[in-house]
């Protein structure tokens, strides 16, 4: 695999396995590092041929959680003897993490009251992470800064939904 | 020194890249500092992966019906890389609502040397049909706990809908519709087992149940293991609780395995595999 390949992975998975780690508690400056140890030994596994396929996002959630339970362990056994260390929540129950089915069944529904510009706007952010908020705007041939009012407003509304009765 | 917080716009837009690199820069520094902000970067990034959830399961369709959701996943905890082949230890530990786990069983194709017996299964309502088929019997509104270890990914395919699933997941199987599921198996040596698992829902039966099964190392005799790691050829592999390391009789070398329990005990081991010298053919038996 090429290193252009790479890029475009990495560019397309990167944000949400940083949110994958923020999410199970990880400290944002440690995910960020975590983060790239986990794409760089996937991508030095690739060059061994240890891979035979690359299926994302699993495989690098998973080596990042790997190395987040490593290091919370590493971190656990380094300070024993000082007390009860701070460790890092990454392994939590994924209902914390995961939307139950009724929770997206609300942000569905909130979702649908959108009007289409602002669902098509959303979709064509969310569905295409490898691109940038500029590149998106552009292929919608509107502005950057439409593009991300729309997305900070529809994202509220369905954070608005989703938190509800939670 | 004036301490200013990380907006809440800022904080929902890091994640998709909506904030320029410097307000990204500000936000990653303050919240690297600020316990408060990381909490809430926190509830952001769960708040963030429900939205690319959303996406993905199909944002734009939210007039379809939605199918009665029986296999959920319930916990993910880790994947465990491992230079060494991790084999599939494919013990399928049923636990019925409330009940300690009983055994179910596994398709025979990643059975390894270790499954209990199946015999709990018939009486947890789980009857092997085929390698590849499971039936459980459910009481209704009873739930039933799928649990794989040694299993380093999967999904299910329910409803149309695929749920990548991890290393400790659980498969919840609900005794509230009956159906099928479909479960695709990865395990670290690359075997992929598809097994479809059926549910029937019986009214009023409740699933028995039996001691769970006992976590003790056989050959280290810690109970209830944490985490334990093998160094082989210099390189250390950490690997939790519910591994396997499977020892390659073809290649000869040292491996030294250190396990470690909840208790904080260690125990190390070194042993040495030398692969046996070719078999002489047997002699034909007399006619």
């Amino acid at each position: 695999m090429t290193r252009a390949e790479w890029d475009a992975i990495i560019r397309a998975h990167d944000r949400r396995l940083l949110a994958h780690l923020v999410a199970r508690g990880v400290r944002i400056d440690l995910a960020k590092e975590l983060a790239q140890e986990a794409w760089a030994k996937l991508i030095e596994q690739e060059r061994d041929g240890q891979l035979r396929d690359l299926q994302m996002p699993g495989l690098i959630l998973r080596q990042a959680t790997f190395l987040a339970l490593d290091a919370a362990r590493r971190q656990r056994w380094e300070t024993s003897a000082e007390g009860a260390p701070e460790r890092a929540d990454v392994a939590p129950g994924i209902d914390d993490v995961l939307a139950s089915r009724s929770e997206l069944a609300r942000m569905r529904t909130a979702f649908a009251r959108a009007s289409a510009a602002e669902q098509r706007i959303f979709l064509a952010l969310y569905e295409q992470p490898q691109l940038t908020c500029a590149q998106v705007a552009a292929g919608l041939g509107l502005s950057e800064q439409r593009v991300k009012q729309v997305a900070y407003e529809v994202r509220k509304r369905l954070r608005a939904a989703l938190v509800e009765e939670s | 020194m004036i301490e200013v917080h990380s907006s809440v716009e800022q904080l929902g837009g890091y994640f998709r890249g909506l904030l320029d690199d410097a307000t990204s820069a500000t936000v990653e520094e303050h919240c690297a500092a600020c316990p408060a902000c990381a909490a809430r970067l926190r509830d952001e990034a769960r708040v963030e992966l429900s939205l690319l959830e959303l996406v993905e399961g199909g944002a734009a369709a939210p007039s379809l019906p939605v199918p009665p959701r029986r296999v959920r996943p319930q916990r993910a905890l880790a994947w465990a890389g491992a230079g060494l082949v991790l084999a599939a230890a494919a013990t399928f530990v049923l636990v019925a609502n409330r009940h300690p786990p009983v055994v179910a069983t596994a398709p025979p194709a990643m059975i390894s040397k270790d499954v209990p017996s199946s015999s709990a299964a018939s009486s947890a309502g789980v009857d092997p049909v085929s390698p590849t088929e499971m039936q459980v019997t459910l009481a209704e509104g009873a739930t039933a706990r799928l649990r794989l270890p040694g299993i380093t990914a999967f999904h299910v395919d329910g409803s149309g809908v695929v749920t990548p699933l991890f290393r400790g997941d659980d498969v919840i199987l609900a005794g509230d519709a009956a159906g099928s599921e479909r479960i695709v198996f990865q395990t670290e040596a690359g075997v992929t087992t598809v097994c479809r698992v059926t549910v029937t829902v019986a009214g009023g039966r409740e699933p028995a149940h039996s001691p769970p099964a006992s976590e003790t190392c056989a050959r280290c005799g810690l109970a209830d293991l944490e985490s334990f790691h093998v160094q082989k050829a210099g390189v250390v592999s950490v690997l939790f609780s519910g591994d396997v390391v499977t020892v390659e009789a073809h290649r000869a070398g040292r491996s030294a395995v250190t396990f470690v329990s909840h208790t904080g005990e260690v125990a190390s081991y070194v042993f040495d595999v030398s692969p046996a010298a070719p078999q002489p053919p047997s002699p034909q038996p007399p006619r």
